[in-house]
């Protein structure tokens, strides 16, 4: 319980990121290394979720097509990450159409099987979840769902900005939000009483 | 599954929009939010947890950062030579300088045809549709004495048409002008006697020409005296003037091409009373002047 009630990791403001990515355009490099630093884990963590093993590289060509287009560029912090991940959702759907198929993440069942404590044992198996495994878990939502999930939490993208990001109303994306949501507590709820039978 | 069946009994259905829109937003569930979160159970907290699992930084891998520099400098490099290149316009497309070129080399085309073929208007050899009635115009002499030529036909009854002024006071009579010789054409000769069935019956001539009789001088006399004035009508004046010669446009047959004339009639204008009377003047007294 306490965890959850932290707070997640401190993003920059839009603000400051608006300012960096500004001096970027003007040819500042440093400014450019703040604006990857800020920007990368967040497009890693949803591009992982997308094509799983291959993010890294659906990042470098991302990052490829944001520095030949930067230029024109318009916007403050959250418009640019709603302009990364656009990019990044584009570039990710050209390497899913050439392999033809959507790879399976890792298993998230390898992970909730791991011995746990019989009085909360959904809670103690998520205390071990990884990033990588969290965002497995995630990816084996509907992609509609998962999508916008990875949007909101991951990028923290608002509902308008995640909403454009995919071609969609910000009421459809909030929609497909919740669901995945719920969903996401139906399985955590089916692999807590997996695990606790397993005790048993 | 338990729990969530719980929670949906004691707190309504789940997720409640305002806790969603929390967690998607990564904000922590403080104490007030208590009340909602003993509702959720569980599954709130835990989905928090996997959410908040999912927001951490991954690690990155190495040399992707100097990579992405890499390309940076790159691409900032190429869009200086590109700004360079275009004079300072940026995102100045290809495509579009094509078609610049293409319109430029266009318009060059245009102008050069259109003063040729004013340059062989002005020269007389132009084809055959902007020759006059049949009669070849001949080059433009080049010296500037005034060439007499004598007449290529035979002598006609009607070639006192020629001695007489086109316009009264007009340099015609005083000395014939090189273009004089287009009066002697066949063309030019049937002016002095109309066709059947062209000509314009004038007031004092018989409908019906009595053979043996001389013919009607009115219709020999291109402007009669008793017809001078606003007697007749434009078209019919300006179809006299053809008769000598003109071209349907009113021009010589050696005027420079593009010499505005009166005697054409534009489509779809209605003069009124005073214009029309001033154009009768003027083709009365100025278009006839070769």
């Amino acid at each position: 319980m306490s965890k959850a009630e932290v707070r997640r990791r401190a993003r920059m403001d839009d603000g400051e990121l608006g300012d960096a990515v500004t001096q970027a355009r003007d040819g500042d490099e440093d400014a450019f290394g703040v604006v990857y630093r800020e920007v990368h884990p967040m497009l890693l963590g949803y591009l992982r979720g997308l094509v799983g093993e291959d993010a890294d590289d659906v990042a470098s060509e991302t990052w490829h097509d944001v520095v030949r287009d930067l230029d024109g560029f318009r916007g403050d912090g959250q418009g640019f990450r709603g302009w990364a991940a656009a990019i990044a959702r584009h570039r990710a759907m050209d390497h899913m159409r050439r392999i033809k198929a959507r790879p399976r993440t890792a298993a998230f069942d390898e992970t909730v099987t791991e011995p746990v404590t019989p009085q909360d044992s959904a809670g103690e198996a998520l205390d071990n979840v990884s990033t990588q495994q969290a965002l497995a878990l995630i990816a084996e939502l509907p992609q509609d769902q998962a999508e916008a999930v990875l949007l909101r939490v991951v990028l923290g993208l608002n509902a308008p900005m995640a909403a454009s990001v995919l071609g969609k109303r910000p009421g459809a994306v909030r929609t497909a939000a919740y669901r995945g949501l719920k969903r996401l507590s139906e399985r955590l709820a089916a692999a807590g009483e997996q695990a606790g039978r397993g005790e048993g | 599954m338990r729990r969530l069946r719980s929670a949906r009994g004691g707190g309504g259905v789940w997720p409640d929009p305002g806790i969603a829109e929390r967690l998607l937003d990564g904000r922590a569930l403080s104490g007030t939010d208590a009340g909602a979160r003993d509702a959720a159970g569980a599954a709130v907290v835990n989905v928090a947890r996997l959410l908040d699992a999912a927001s951490r930084p991954l690690d990155v891998r190495e040399g992707d950062e100097e990579a992405a520099r890499a390309a940076y400098r790159e691409a900032r490099a190429s869009s200086v030579s590109r700004a360079f290149d275009t004079g300072g316009r940026r995102g100045w497309p290809g495509r579009r300088r094509g078609l610049t070129v293409k319109a430029l080399v266009g318009g060059v085309a245009a102008v050069m045809a259109l003063g040729g073929v004013a340059v062989a208007a002005q020269r007389g050899e132009l084809a055959r549709p902007f020759r006059h009635h049949g009669h070849v115009v001949s080059p433009r002499p080049r010296s500037t004495v005034p060439v007499v030529s004598p007449p290529a036909v035979r002598p006609r009854p009607s070639a006192t048409r020629a001695q007489s002024p086109a316009v009264p006071g007009g340099p015609a009579s005083a000395a014939p002008s090189p273009t004089s010789s287009a009066a002697a054409t066949p063309e030019a000769s049937a002016a002095g006697g109309l066709r059947p069935g062209s000509g314009v019956r004038l007031p004092g001539c018989p409908r019906v020409r009595i053979p043996g009789s001389p013919p009607c001088g009115p219709l020999l006399a291109p402007f009669p005296a008793p017809l001078s004035g606003l007697v007749l009508p434009l078209a019919v004046r300006c179809r006299l003037l053809r008769r000598r010669g003109l071209s349907r446009w009113g021009h010589l047959p050696d005027e420079v091409w593009g010499t505005p004339r009166p005697c054409y009639r534009l489509p779809f204008v209605r003069l009124s009373g005073a214009v029309r009377k001033r154009l009768l003047g003027l083709c009365m007294t100025g278009s006839s002047t070769p």
